[in-house]
C-alpha cells in the first residue's frame, strides 16, 4: 500500500460571487473528490457540500469492488436527498452537482464520476484524462463529429448530461486504472480546464511538490481570468 | 489472466450503459460490475449474504432484512385488523371535549357582552 501526498485547493475565482465547488480528501481510505455545484443562489453551494459530506462518511470495505459500490450508494442516496431538498428549500429549482471521485488500492485505482469534473493522470510527461465528460460535446466527440480541440471551444461545452441531483435515478460511470510509481493525479472542476490548456496543465503538474502544483494551477487559472470557481486536488502515490 | 485496462473499462462502460437503458436491473448490474472489477484487481469476488432486490434502487443503502432479523422480531399481541389501542381513541375524546369547552366559553362571553350592553 502506498502513502499518499496530496493537496486539495478550491477558489471562487474572479467573476463568481460564491464558491459552488467543494473538495474532499479522505487519505485514510484513499478517497478524493471534487464536486461542482449548480443552481445558483446558494443551491449550488449546498449541492456540492451535500456530495462531499456524503463521500466523507463512506466506510471502506476490504474488497475494492464493494468500495466502489459504497461510493455509488452514497451518491445515489445524496441524489435523492438533494432532489427532496430542492423541492422543499429552493421551490423545486434545479439543484445539482457534478462529482469526480478517485479511489485507490494497491497498484490500481478507480474513477467514479457524473458530469464534467475530471480526473487526469500524468505519466512520463503525458497527461491522460481518465474520466470522460458527461456532456453534449463529448457525445459529439465520441461520434467523431468534433475533435477534442473543437469541443473545448464549443458554445455548448458547459452543457452536461449527467449530475448528482439531475434526475430521479442517478447512474455513475466507473473506470479502472493502474497506478505506478512516479504517476501524478489531478482531480479538477471545469473552472480549471476551461482556463488552462492541456499543455499548461501538463507542464505545471510535471514539476514541484503537490502543494506547489495545486497552488500554481489555481494561480494560473486566476491569472487567465477565472470566470468560474476553480478546484484542484493533486495526488502523488509514494511507495512506502 | 488479468484483462487489459482498456478492455475492462470498455466492458464497465457498456455495462453501465445497459443499466442506464434499463436492460438490466441494479442488483444484476452491481453483481456483474463486482465480478469485472475483482477479475481485474485479482481479488476474490465478494460473497454477499443477500443481493439487494431490483426494485430498491432508490434506497440502495438500506440494510436488507435477513432471516435472523425476522427470528429476533417479537410477535405482537395485537391481532391483525384489530381496532386501534384505547389510548388513541381517548385522545380523540379529549380533543372533542376541549373543543366543546372552548365553544361554550365563547358563547358565554358573547351572551355576557350582549346582556351587559342591553342593561
Amino acid at each position: 500500500m502506498a502513502d499518499w501526498q496530496f493537496c486539495a485547493l478550491t477558489d471562487q475565482g474572479v467573476r463568481r460571487k460564491h464558491n459552488e465547488d467543494a473538495v474532499v480528501a479522505v487519505p485514510g481510505i484513499a478517497l478524493w473528490a471534487v464536486a461542482d455545484g449548480m443552481g445558483g443562489h446558494e443551491a449550488g453551494d449546498v449541492a456540492s457540500r451535500m456530495v462531499v459530506e456524503a463521500l466523507g462518511a463512506v466506510k471502506r470495505p476490504d474488497n475494492f469492488s464493494l468500495f466502489i459500490d459504497s461510493v455509488e450508494q452514497a451518491l445515489v442516496a445524496v441524489n435523492g436527498a438533494m432532489r427532496d431538498h430542492a423541492g422543499k428549500e429552493f421551490s423545486g429549482r434545479t439543484m445539482g452537482s457534478t462529482v469526480v471521485v478517485m479511489l485507490a488500492g494497491p497498484g490500481y485505482g478507480a474513477c467514479v464520476w457524473a458530469g464534467d469534473s475530471r480526473l487526469y493522470r500524468l505519466r512520463d510527461g503525458s497527461l491522460e484524462p481518465l474520466s470522460r465528460d458527461h456532456s453534449q460535446v463529448q457525445r459529439l466527440v465520441d461520434a467523431g463529429v468534433l475533435s477534442e480541440q473543437e469541443a473545448d471551444a464549443h458554445p455548448n461545452a458547459n452543457v452536461i448530461t449527467r449530475a448528482v441531483g439531475g434526475a430521479a435515478a442517478l447512474v455513475v460511470d466507473v473506470v479502472m486504472f493502474d497506478i505506478q510509481s512516479g504517476d501524478r493525479f489531478l482531480l479538477c472542476s471545469d473552472g480549471l480546464y476551461n482556463e488552462l490548456s492541456r499543455e499548461e496543465i501538463s507542464a505545471t503538474l510535471a514539476q514541484g511538490s503537490v502543494e506547489q502544483c495545486a497552488q500554481s494551477l489555481i494561480d494560473q487559472a486566476i491569472h487567465h481570468g477565472a470566470r468560474d470557481n476553480v478546484s484542484v486536488i493533486v495526488i502523488d502515490p509514494e511507495a512506502s | 489472466m488479468k484483462p487489459a485496462t482498456g478492455d475492462i473499462n470498455r466492458e464497465l462502460l457498456e455495462l453501465t450503459e445497459s443499466f442506464a437503458n434499463g436492460d438490466i436491473g441494479p442488483a444484476e448490474f452491481r453483481r456483474q460490475r463486482r465480478e469485472l472489477v475483482c477479475e481485474w484487481t485479482g481479488e476474490p469476488a465478494p460473497q454477499l449474504d443477500q443481493e439487494l432486490p431490483d426494485e430498491d434502487d432508490t434506497q440502495p443503502a438500506l440494510k436488507p432484512i435477513t432471516d435472523k432479523d425476522i427470528a429476533d422480531a417479537k410477535p405482537s399481541d395485537q391481532p391483525a385488523g384489530a381496532p386501534p389501542p384505547v389510548r388513541q381513541s381517548l385522545r380523540g375524546w379529549w380533543i372533542t371535549a376541549v373543543l366543546l369547552l372552548v365553544a361554550a366559553a365563547g358563547a358565554g362571553a358573547l351572551l355576557w357582552f350582549i346582556l351587559r350592553r342591553s342593561v
